[in-house]
């Protein structure tokens, strides 16, 4: 346990969520100083003077080096590891960090936005090599966008004014947050692990241990799959409306379980299969009727629903 | 008019006298040796100066920045003590020995050395310190590491060392003595000719020592700019 309240999980990779100046890289900095011994990756990863496949094997033993070349290859820089370190791009920079940093035999691995600089269209299969690399290895990465969470984080620590205010697996932190304070930084999400089950020009349809839904994503047919669906983006219709029609390609009639206030407004948890979570005005709780054990229509467009890769 | 004019052409006339090649030979023997043996001790106490935490770390430091502005004389002066017959280095037999000189010339282009190099690591940014801890290297590798990104500061260090030495004349006068054919080099032999108004062979003598160290700063600036 750190001064900031974080609990280091072994064997699992947490990601530290927070808005920019919570004090994540401070944490990170702590770690690495009481580690003694974790592989860092700094926001910023600086290249010395030298071939760029100079700087990768920096440190590394020869076993370690290999791997690192197989990674900066995976990453592109196979052509760049021939050249000076100073032709490198701030984003080819980034990622010669990051091969450098999975490559090491360290039982920690700490890694600061390691995609903040890595191009959009390259951030999913990045993704899924740190993963694979982190596997099963205690890990902390620290970033401010929600979607890494979900697509590299088993665990999830938020991160407020230099505090841990709340941890737990993804799933849990993300579906309920503690306090008012996790909620606006995260939002209340509905996160949902499943496959994908086809896919067309637009949407992708995944099916879930007991629920279908159509969403958006880059992702292949097969590929086991984590869905996000904001709570805010949940409409609630009164139980008699039709249940088909509408733009809302997902609709679901359930029983409602649970109301509890969100500041002003009202989390609405409906059983529609899975926990589905949606925050509604007091207005909205007035005109439908809403109570708990009463039965609603629950509606989610499919542009809502993110779909991203596990 | 006619004085200027006159030790010009002499200036020219005298570069050709064999006893001048014999002193250029030995002001770059011995700026040379002083400069290497400087950049030996220096870089490595600059770069830990420059990064290491470790006790007296700033007393050492004011010592060096002291250390890069002592008067020449007064370092000729305090080796002449020690190296004198009867003082405590006085067995070596080492006073108005080329050797004596160049002992002199370290001392002086000792502490711009390790003070320049410092300045340089410690000028490193900050993401490079910060990549430089997540390395995890040993001292020796992380030093080299340092050094090698201010490549261009070490070069300045010892432009700026070779500068010092081979334009010094106080300490080279105290501790050589100027003794002709043995401890006479071009500072030295411009005070020599200029004292006996023989201000031709004088200038020649500049002329040498100003075409020496232009070649060495240019041949040092262009490693500089190298990589």
């Amino acid at each position: 346990m750190t001064a900031s309240g974080f609990e280091l999980v072994t064997g699992v990779t947490t990601v530290v969520f927070g808005p920019n100046g919570a004090g994540k890289t401070t944490l990170l900095r702590e770690l690495v100083a009481e580690s003694g011994a974790a592989a860092y990756l700094p926001q910023q990863p600086y290249l010395f003077r030298g071939l760029a496949g100079t700087n990768l094997g920096l440190g590394l033993t020869d076993e370690e080096c290999g791997l690192a070349g197989q990674y900066a290859r995976r990453f592109g820089l196979g052509e760049l590891l021939s050249q000076p370190a100073r032709v490198a791009s701030g984003g080819e920079r980034a990622r010669l960090g990051l091969a450098r940093t999975l490559a090491t035999s360290d039982d920690i691995v700490l890694l600061d936005e390691p995609l903040a600089a890595v191009d959009l269209v390259e951030r999913p299969a990045i993704a899924a090599t740190i993963r694979q690399a982190l596997r099963g290895r205690t890990a902390v990465i620290v970033t401010h966008e929600l979607e890494q969470v979900v697509t590299l984080g088993d665990r999830l620590a938020i991160m407020i004014d230099g505090h841990v205010v709340q941890q737990g697996t993804v799933e849990t932190v993300m579906a309920h947050p503690r306090s008012e304070a996790v909620a606006r930084t995260i939002g209340v999400t509905n996160v949902y692990d499943g496959d994908v089950v086809s896919t067309d020009a637009s949407t992708v349809t995944v099916q879930t241990d007991s629920v279908r839904l159509i969403g958006t994503g880059d992702v292949e047919t097969g590929a086991p799959v984590r869905v996000l669906i904001p709570a805010e983006t949940v409409t609630l219709l009164e139980s008699g409306s039709t249940p088909s029609g509408g733009s809302a390609r997902n609709r679901w009639s359930g029983v409602i379980r649970d109301m509890e206030p969100v500041g002003r407004l009202t989390e609405v948890v409906v059983d529609v299969g899975v926990p589905l979570r949606a925050i509604v005005t007091p207005g909205s709780v007035d005109e439908l009727g809403l109570a708990v054990g009463g039965i609603v229509v629950a509606a989610v467009k499919a542009s809502s629903v993110r779909v991203v890769a596990q | 008019m006619g004085l200027i004019l006159d030790a010009i052409t002499d200036a020219f006339a005298s570069l050709a006298d064999p006893e001048l090649l014999e002193v250029v030979g030995l002001t770059l023997v011995v700026s040379g040796l002083a400069s290497v043996a400087s950049l030996a001790v220096g870089v490595p106490v600059g770069a830990a100066l420059g990064q290491g935490r470790f006790r007296g770390r700033s007393v050492i430091r004011v010592a060096v920045d002291v250390g890069m502005g002592l008067p020449p004389v007064l370092v000729g002066l305090a080796l002449l003590l020690l190296l004198w017959r009867s003082g405590p280095l006085g067995s070596l037999r080492l006073t108005f020995t080329p050797t004596a000189m160049v002992i002199a010339q370290f001392l002086l282009a000792l502490p711009i050395v390790a003070g320049l190099t410092a300045t340089a690591i410690e000028s490193l940014p900050a993401a490079a310190i910060e990549q430089l801890d997540a390395l995890r290297l040993g001292a020796v590798d992380r030093a080299r590491l340092a050094l090698i990104e201010v490549w261009p500061g070490v070069v300045g260090a010892a432009v700026a060392a070779f500068g010092r030495v081979v334009s010094e004349v106080g300490a080279v006068l105290i501790v050589g003595g100027n003794i002709s054919g043995e401890t006479r080099v071009l500072t030295t032999l411009i005070v020599q000719e200029s004292r006996q108004a023989r201000f031709g062979p004088a200038l020649g003598a500049g002329i040498v020592l100003l075409a020496i160290s232009l070649t060495v700063n240019v041949s040092l600036n262009r490693i500089r700019v190298l990589r």
